[in-house]
């Protein structure tokens, strides 16, 4: 028997952002929204919440999560709680001694190598398939000011710091990137909350003049 | 009247603001309050005491005023003396039964006699007048009436973060956070108070340039970079870490500090003498705020009361207000030197020393006409035969303070009664907490600016910017409050609590009759207990209690002093709320297909799928039929799904639940058990050998957290040479179950799916609909069928081909109501359902799977105590009679056998599939034998009969798992 159709990847957040969405693409084999209506633009620089849950992304922990990653040509962050953006845009977050998140960006594949590769000793795989947010804009940290305990605004790109904290309830993962038009911060969270997250998000940025952005508008801080 | 305009008056002098108040028009001006607006137009009379529904006025204009407050359309208890008028107001006084003028409840204070300290409590000592006096309270008691049709507000509810936040702008707090600022700390600075500047703005007596050092560091403040000024903010309590609360207008900020000053001032205490609360006679202090914030004249014609130097400020003020002073009555033995007495007796006042006020007097409005004058003696005692009328249209009381230390007293500051100052200060701060001004006992103008500049270095320091110095911070030379400044009458009406209408005589019985500690005073009393919260009394009935009992107000102490400091709106503390809900990625799924959801811990889960014109029993029936008759698709994506890895992870499973995994082959699953250390039974799931060192197991859905990080604390403490991950959230899982599931899943993969190559309680790796899956052959509904995991990512692409794969044997979902049944009908039980906190596994038949051969699992030691005791109770199945038609006994009713407990129902539910009622149900040990019958007590109180028997009640030969091709 053969598979009556190839599998598509389905966004944690696409139940949330479907009634809404104007315009649909495929990146990375999975259904994302490119757009939501003509003020899209218009939000990113005030407060824009946009899915970036299409990017591929492995977890790995273990005391020789580190060495392993490294053989494979995946440079580590020194410090835990701390980030890598390597060269090719590939994020390296580090979110404890010996737990590590790789995320591609759109075409990357370290993701893959890391999924095809057997793990060595005292090496744990951890699938990730979490719901990647970013959040644009000047009233980016009001938002979170609304949503989280966390002062965001120590997030400073230079230092490549990574939180986990809890916003609106949920547990998430956070850093600060510095994008053309500014910082902004991504959020990593489970996904079975990430709809709870990502309307709450969009409500909360509807008050401060944003809301959700397709990533036709995200531009750059999709592709990076 | 109206003023010409003040240097730093609050109004908007090109608008006028048109209201009404009590069905009169009025008219005020921008930026009035309402209490100012009023009183400039010759309403003093603005509201009804509590009690006594005696007739009030402004009393602090400081946001105390509790007997002016107003209804405001479907705002109630809005606080006239501080809240802006705004145009097209229609404002009602809250208090009072047919308004204002003809109050009904006015003449209550005539039945003063009868309505003693403590009445209520006693009245509620007869139980058969109980109700009445209930209704009585109810009706007369209660401020304001509530709209019940009042709109949700959703406000916000934020979080702020700063290195130094200073509570007061007056001039200490604004000389804090500008030492503060310049040390290079990020400073926000918050003033309950409209605008910024505090007392340096309107205690001037009559010097102007005194205003010029607040003006001046007001203005730095504002040009200040690292400064934030928020006015009309107050902060409303004191939580652990320099936490605080701040309020506005519209929202609640959680603001975190690296350090706290506390620079919120003193409230002015009235003094006490009959007849007090008189509209007319109102603190000092408020006469200057009217003056210079709303340039409004307090008194045409003034009497000053007072014992500190604020009190000659205040009839500077009058004067330069263009009232006249009849007099200034200081309750001190003799005058201190100063240049304000001096300018006073220059502008030919009468400076009266060792006097006080014996009484007011009203007019026929009940507002003040005039006073008596009294001299006292050095104890406070009337000198007999020295009572002097004197006429008057305002009273000025200025003869004390009482510290705003609430937020000090929650911060954990430990206070001392300074006997100079007659007042409590702060002798121990917490860290990171720091005070300065008349909170800090400091009152001189240059005394306080100095205190911030100490306190706003020291603050700093502590945030990490900067280094704290010495600032000589000048004592205080004389008290700046009287130690009892109460006068006695023989009539009583000399107030002390204007919230509850206390008077010193109550306080007086209520110490006669024991109450004679601080906190039961305030209990029996009610003093401090009024919307105020004691802002203006609980220091007077401290220093009457003292005197009572013979103690210094250092030994009597202070009550505990509790958030919020002042009252929130009920719409600020609710903010807009955050309350996760957890949905599988199926969840759309389902809602397309009509589910109804049901709350299953953070989870919203399918209690069924509705069907048009069928009832929801009816849906679920059907769900279960296709189940048994077909196939059926069920989404169990919120098990607990975790993977543990490593050489020893088998021996990690062998601790952590009571059968042995280290034995298991690959490809193979087994049922486990979880316990805790005392044996009882705590979850339960499947384990599936993927690898020789790589398991894949699940846990209960509600337990998934749980057990989750209990398994990680005790990964850590046994330091085994494993790994493990939660793929909870990670994973989409279904079951896909029936007679028909095997044709419906071949079409969709090319896996070996005969019994022989795919056997129960196998698990297998491949591929569906191009998916990479993780397959079990389970069943917990007790039909062939294989419960499928995938990423999360894949799941409803899945789950779209296996119903589209399905729609020719007749395939639908099925949600956890049909997954009950169907499990009831195998006897397979659900932890936390048919278990409580107390089961253990032999409880529950699970003695198979509980191997005390092993050398150690969570629990052992405890099962095998529990092993060698006879059992309490056991859980068996049971039916109801064939024919049954009565009410259906409901789970948890008990089993009752000669008349006492013998167990309970724990669960039932009619099935389609045996006929007849059936459940699971704890019974006595004496009870199990199938065919033994018993009854069920229902809630009506009557019995149902019903019998044990065995399980499964279908299928009790497993002979669905077989092969049937």
């Amino acid at each position: 028997m053969n598979a009556p159709f190839a599998p598509t990847r389905i966004s944690p957040l696409f139940d949330e952002q479907a009634p809404h969405a104007a315009k649909w693409t495929q990146v990375e084999t999975m259904q994302s929204v490119a757009a939501y209506g003509s003020a899209d633009a218009a939000r990113v620089p005030l407060a824009g919440i946009g899915d970036l849950s299409f990017r591929r992304r492995a977890g790995v922990k273990g005391p020789g999560a580190a060495a392993w990653l490294n053989a494979l040509g995946i440079a580590t962050p020194e410090r835990p709680n701390s980030y890598l953006r390597l060269d090719d845009g590939t994020l390296v977050l580090r979110m404890g001694n010996t737990e590590f998140l790789v995320e591609d960006v759109a075409g990357g594949s370290r993701a893959a190598t890391m999924l095809a590769t057997a793990p060595s000793a005292g090496v744990y795989p951890v699938p990730r398939y979490d719901a990647a947010l970013v959040i644009t804009g000047r009233n980016a940290i009001e938002l979170t000011r609304q949503t989280c305990a966390f002062d965001f605004a120590s997030l400073s790109p230079s230092a490549q710091a990574l939180v986990m904290t809890s916003m609106v309830g949920v547990g998430v993962t956070a850093i600060a990137l510095d994008g053309a038009d500014g910082t902004y911060f991504r959020l990593w969270c489970d996904g079975t909350y990430g709809g709870y997250l990502w309307a709450t998000l969009v409500e909360v940025a509807a008050d401060l003049g944003g809301g959700a952005v397709g990533l036709d508008a995200l531009g750059r801080v999709a592709q990076q | 009247m109206r003023l010409p305009a003040m240097p730093d008056e609050w109004l908007d002098r090109s608008r006028t603001v048109r209201f009404r108040f009590e069905g009169r028009a009025f008219e005020g001006v921008a930026g009035d309050s309402i209490a100012s607006a009023l009183w400039a137009a010759g309403q003093r009379t603005q509201g009804r005491s509590f009690k006594y529904h005696r007739v009030r006025g402004i009393l602090s204009a400081a946001n105390h005023d509790v007997n002016v407050m107003v209804q405001d359309g479907q705002k109630l208890n809005t606080r006239g003396d501080v809240v802006a008028v705004r145009e097209g107001m229609d404002l009602t006084a809250v208090n009072t039964f047919g308004g204002l003028a003809k109050d009904r409840a006015r003449h209550l204070g005539m039945f003063a006699r009868f309505l003693p300290v403590g009445f209520y409590y006693k009245a509620f000592h007869n139980k058969r007048l109980f109700p009445m006096w209930e209704r009585v309270f109810r009706r007369i008691t209660g401020l304001g009436v509530v709209d019940f049709s009042t709109p949700h507000i959703r406000t916000a509810k934020r979080y702020d973060f700063c290195d130094v936040l200073v509570i007061g702008a007056g001039p200490s707090g604004l000389s804090a956070a500008l030492s503060a600022a310049d040390a290079g700390a990020r400073v926000v600075i918050c003033d309950e108070n409209a605008r910024a500047g505090g007392s340096g703005l309107y205690q001037l007596g009559g010097d102007a340039v005194r205003r010029q050092h607040t003006r001046s560091l007001l203005d730095k403040v504002k040009a200040h970079a690292n400064i934030r000024l928020l006015e009309g903010t107050y902060a409303g309590a004191y939580y652990a870490d320099q936490w605080v609360p701040l309020i506005d207008a519209d929202k609640m900020t959680k603001m975190r500090a690296k350090a706290v000053i506390v620079a919120s001032g003193a409230f002015e205490q009235p003094a006490v003498f009959r007849n007090n609360d008189l509209p007319g006679v109102m603190n000092g202090s408020a006469m200057q705020r009217l003056i210079y914030r709303y340039a409004v004249k307090p008194a045409g014609n003034a009497v000053v009361l007072a014992a500190n130097a604020d009190g000659y400020r205040v009839a500077l003020d009058l004067i330069a207000a263009g009232a006249s002073v009849a007099a200034v009555l200081d309750m001190r033995a003799s005058v201190p030197p100063s240049a304000q007495a001096d300018a006073l007796r220059a502008k030919g006042v009468e400076i009266l020393a060792g006097h006080a006020v014996y009484e007011a007097h009203a007019d026929g409005k009940g507002e003040l006409a005039g006073i008596t004058a009294c001299r006292i003696d050095g104890s406070g005692r009337v000198v007999s035969g020295s009572q002097r009328r004197i006429a008057c249209d305002g009273l000025a009381m200025s003869t004390g303070w009482a510290p705003a230390a609430n937020l000090l007293y929650q911060a954990g500051t430990k206070m001392r009664f300074d006997e100079l100052l007659q007042q409590f200060v702060p002798d121990q701060l917490p860290e990171g907490v720091f005070a300065c001004g008349r909170v800090n006992g400091v009152f001189k103008l240059e005394s306080r600016i100095a205190d911030g500049q100490r306190a706003g270095l020291a603050a700093a320091a502590h945030a990490g910017h900067g280094s704290a110095a010495q600032v000589d911070v000048p004592p205080e030379t004389e008290s700046p409050s009287h130690a009892w400044p109460i006068v006695a009458h023989p009539d009583g009406k000399n107030f002390v609590d204007f919230d509850e209408d206390l008077q010193v005589k109550d306080f007086e019985n209520a110490v006669q009759e024991g109450y004679d500690n601080i906190e039961l005073l305030k209990r029996f009393s009610t003093v401090g207990m009024g919307p105020s919260q004691g802002k203006h009394s609980n220091m007077t009935a401290l220093r009457i209690l003292a005197r009572l009992t013979g103690k210094s107000p250092q030994q009597v102490g202070t009550t505990t002093a509790r958030p919020f400091f002042h009252p929130v709106p009920l719409s600020h503390l609710a903010g807009r709320g955050f309350s996760p809900q957890r949905h599988s990625p199926l969840h759309g799924r389902h809602a397309a297909l009509g589910a109804v959801f049901m709350q299953a811990g953070a989870w919203e889960r399918p209690e069924y799928y509705a069907v048009e014109g069928k009832s929801r029993i009816d849906c679920i029936r059907e769900e279960a039929r296709r189940v048994r008759t077909a196939v059926a698709l069920i989404d169990v994506g919120t098990l607990g799904k975790l993977e543990i890895r490593g050489p020893q992870a088998a021996e990690f499973l062998n601790r952590c639940y009571t059968g042995r995994y280290d034995n298991m082959k690959v490809g193979a699953t087994r049922y486990a058990v979880m316990c805790d250390e005392s044996g009882v039974l705590s979850d339960e799931g499947v384990v599936a050998r993927i690898a020789e060192d790589v398991f894949y197991f699940t846990t209960t859905s509600s337990g998934a957290a749980t057990v989750y990080r209990e398994l990680s604390r005790l990964n850590i403490e046994w330091k085994l040479d494993c790994g493990l991950i939660n793929l909870t959230g990670s994973y989409s899982a279904m079951n896909l179950a029936g007679p028909a599931s095997r044709k419906v899943l071949a079409q969709l993969t090319d896996m070996d799916l005969s019994s022989a190559a795919f056997p129960y309680l196998a698990v297998r790796s491949g591929s569906v609909a191009g998916i990479p899956v993780r397959m079990m052959r389970v069943g917990f509904v007790g039909e062939w069928g294989y419960e499928i995991h995938v990423p999360a990512e894949y799941g409803p692409t899945l789950w779209d081909a296996l119903m589209k794969a399905g729609e020719g044997a007749g395939i639908g979902p099925f949600g956890v109501e049909a997954q009950r049944l169907l499990r009831l009908e195998k006897g397979h039980l659900i932890v936390s359902q048919d278990t409580d906190g107390l089961t253990n596994p032999f409880e529950v038949g699970m003695d198979w799977a509980v191997k005390l051969d092993k050398p150690f699992f969570t629990g052992k030691r405890s099962l095998q105590i529990v092993k060698k005791m006879p059992l309490k109770r056991k859980l068996v199945g049971f039916r109801l009679a064939e024919n049954y038609s009565g009410e259906v006994p409901k789970e948890c009713h008990l089993i009752i056998e000669n008349g006492d407990i013998a167990g309970r129902v724990t669960s039932i539910s009619w099935s389609p599939h045996v006929g007849r009622y059936i459940g699971l149900a704890f019974v006595l040990p004496s009870m199990t034998e199938p065919g033994t019958p018993f009854s069920i007590r229902i809630t009506d109180g009557s019995m149902v009969a019903a019998e044990v028997c065995s399980t499964p009640f279908f299928d009790p030969k497993d002979e669905r798992q077989k092969e049937i091709e």
